[in-house]
């Protein structure tokens, strides 16, 4: 049986560590990582919904 | 350039290394010289992701591209804030659960020996010659306008690079990008209000983006699904999400920057900030070329950007011609600046009729300009075969030479260089660190203490900053050298990130699977490379997709005898 080398330890399953306060966003009205996910998902959209008006309007 | 540009120029360069060098002086662990001190917080991470992806190149030829193209080039970046969550969500925790040193570590850990080092393997292998690029780049257009020496360009500012990167570490690395991209930022925002006050008297924003619009360039975004259109919002969505995927999730000088978070949240939260502010850094940086352009039509432009390559044939046999061209470009200019008024003039006394009669006329008189340049680079080329027809990484920086002040011409200086660098030590820093833990300390010396690995890092820091110096003292000799690094990008990029997504997403794989669907994958690109002709950067999805297909099919025939799958993202 081959051994694995010495910085090449298997990590073992398991369950993840428990969540800590340090594991949330900590940001106002985004309290959960899939608020702070949708938010980005909203920029680029607004982002892209700007630059089609800005084109738009100078056509 | 004036003595006071050169006093700016070096004063802060050199300043922002020194302090760099002095901030972080003293003894370092293996840990603090590779991921700093870990105390980083989230808008330094972001502000440093941001460093090593913005090169010099970034700064150069991207208002170069707002000149001649418009703001289309802003859909390539439409990929990367999903391209971010995903490696936030997925890829970061398991780096941080995992406290690797190296993205390659991972796969090491996640499959075996020989995956991590063909995973590690070619990242140096891409990254670099990229790194020679880095610093070539900038070198070959600041070396050609200024009149300064080629190789004393590349050799002074690789080795400034050097000297900081290899004394300070990673923390130096993301101490001296805050203030670069701080002389980065304040130099192009400085830039574009000099551009603003340099516009004719009476013409407001709003006439230069009527101007600007009416020769079509702020169409930012394109949804057609034609493919051959080089800029769509579906490739740029697509190409973009499966680029950027690869390069901030598996490309250790990306992984390196934000590993150095206090935390997974500041790391998390750095990423973050970059998906939100990158769209709009590109669309500010593409509108000043735009705003370049509309300048460019109140003054007479050069015929060709690059000064000096005309000057140099036009002292001999095409001299007659390209002069001729000149006279014709500046004949065709000063029409189409007289229609131009006239179309703003009727839009300014409500007559529509007059003003879109005029403007038509003005964009025949563009498209006439534009076959007098074509001609111009076609005489060039004949002339001179070795002379680059492309000049779009000239137009700023002849825009800020001929028409900005003294001192700011200096700063813009440094923010290219500042662009050069800052990515470059981000490069060295993680060639060297990939060097020392994926194949140092793994193959050749296991067992040394941390001091010896933080020499030894140094020394193949050192080494890497030496190769892509000497690469770029060469780079002359290869033919249009920025594509064929981009190919090479492209044709390896697809298979490192399948090895990555089956090491996430796919816990039955094991590592012999893996290995050789990545290497069969490997070869089945080269093929395809070498026999079809689509454009580089599908290579990046059908490698990818091979590594994935290849490596489910070989586990099923290997069965469970080369599976075990200690973490991925589902576990």
């Amino acid at each position: 049986m081959k051994h694995p080398p010495p910085h090449d330890k298997p990590a073992t399953r398991g369950p993840d560590p428990t969540p800590v306060a340090d594991d949330l966003p900590g940001l106002p009205w985004l309290h959960r990582w899939r608020a702070v996910y949708l938010f980005v998902l909203g920029c680029f959209a607004l982002w892209v919904a700007l630059l089609v008006v800005f084109g738009w309007l100078f056509a | 350039m004036s003595p006071l540009d050169y006093l700016v120029l070096f004063g802060t360069l050199v300043g922002i290394a020194a302090y760099g060098i002095w901030r972080t002086r003293g003894a370092h662990s293996l840990s603090t010289y590779f991921k700093g001190d870990q105390t980083t917080r989230w808008m330094v991470i972001g502000i440093s992701v941001m460093a090593t992806q913005a090169s010099a190149i970034t700064f150069m030829s991207t208002p170069g591209q707002g000149y001649e193209s418009g703001l289309g080039f802003v859909q390539n970046y439409f990929g990367m804030p999903l391209a971010l969550i995903i490696v936030a969500a997925v890829f970061l925790p398991l780096y941080r659960r995992l406290d690797v040193y190296t993205a390659y570590e991972f796969l090491g850990r996640r499959f075996d020996a020989k995956t991590r080092l063909l995973g590690a393997a070619l990242f140096l292998l891409m990254r670099g010659l990229a790194a020679g690029i880095t610093i070539y780049a900038p070198a070959i257009v600041l070396s050609t306008v200024f009149g300064w020496r080629l190789d004393a360009t590349i050799v002074l500012s690789g080795l400034l690079v050097i000297v900081y990167t290899v004394t300070g570490g990673s923390r130096a690395v993301t101490l001296t990008q805050k203030y670069q991209l701080a002389l980065i930022f304040g130099g192009m925002v400085l830039a574009f209000i000099v551009l603003l006050a340099r516009l004719p008297a009476g013409l407001t924003l709003t006439d230069a983006f009527t101007v600007a619009g009416g020769f079509r360039k702020l169409e930012a975004v394109n949804f057609s699904f034609d493919v051959h259109q080089r800029y769509t919002f579906w490739s740029g969505l697509l190409g973009g999400l499966f680029l950027s995927l690869s390069y901030f999730g598996t490309d250790q000088s990306q992984v390196q920057r934000y590993l150095h978070g206090a935390s997974l949240r500041e790391s998390r939260l750095g990423l973050m900030f970059n998906a939100v502010c990158k769209i709009p850094m590109q669309f500010f940086i593409l509108l000043l070329g735009a705003l370049v352009f509309v300048f460019y039509q109140f003054e007479q432009p050069p015929v060709f950007f690059n000064e000096v390559a005309w000057k140099a044939q036009a002292d001999h046999a095409a001299g007659p011609r390209l002069r001729a061209l000149a006279a014709d470009f500046a004949a065709v200019h000063a029409e189409k600046q007289q229609l131009i008024h006239a179309w703003l003039d009727a839009q300014h006394a409500g007559n529509p009729p007059a003003a879109a009669q005029a403007r038509a006329a003005a964009i025949a008189a563009q498209a006439h300009s534009e076959a007098i340049r074509t001609e111009t680079r076609s005489v060039l080329h004949a002339a001179d075969p070795r002379t680059s027809t492309n000049d779009s990484d000239y137009i700023f920086i002849t825009f800020v030479i001929d028409h900005l002040p003294h001192g700011v011409i200096g700063l813009l200086v440094a923010v290219i260089f500042a662009a050069a660098l800052s990515s470059k030590a981000s490069e060295l820093n993680a060639l060297g660190a990939t060097t020392t833990i994926d194949f140092y300390r793994h193959v050749v010396r296991r067992d040394a203490g941390d001091a010896h690995y933080v020499t030894a890092s140094k020394w193949f820091t050192a080494l890497w900053g030496l190769v892509a110096v000497a690469f770029a003292l060469f780079a002359h000799l290869v033919e249009n050298l920025i594509q064929a690094v981009n190919i090479l990008g492209s044709v390896f990029y697809g298979v490192v990130l399948g090895l990555f997504l089956v090491a996430f997403f796919l816990g039955r794989v094991g590592g012999t699977a893996v290995f050789w669907a990545a290497v069969a994958g490997q070869i089945l690109v080269f093929g395809l490379y070498f026999t079809l002709n689509i454009g580089y950067l599908w290579y990046n999805l059908i490698g990818c997709a091979a590594c994935v297909l290849f490596s489910l099919f070989l586990q099923a025939f290997i069965g469970s005898r080369g599976a075990a799958a200690p973490v991925t993202a589902l576990s």
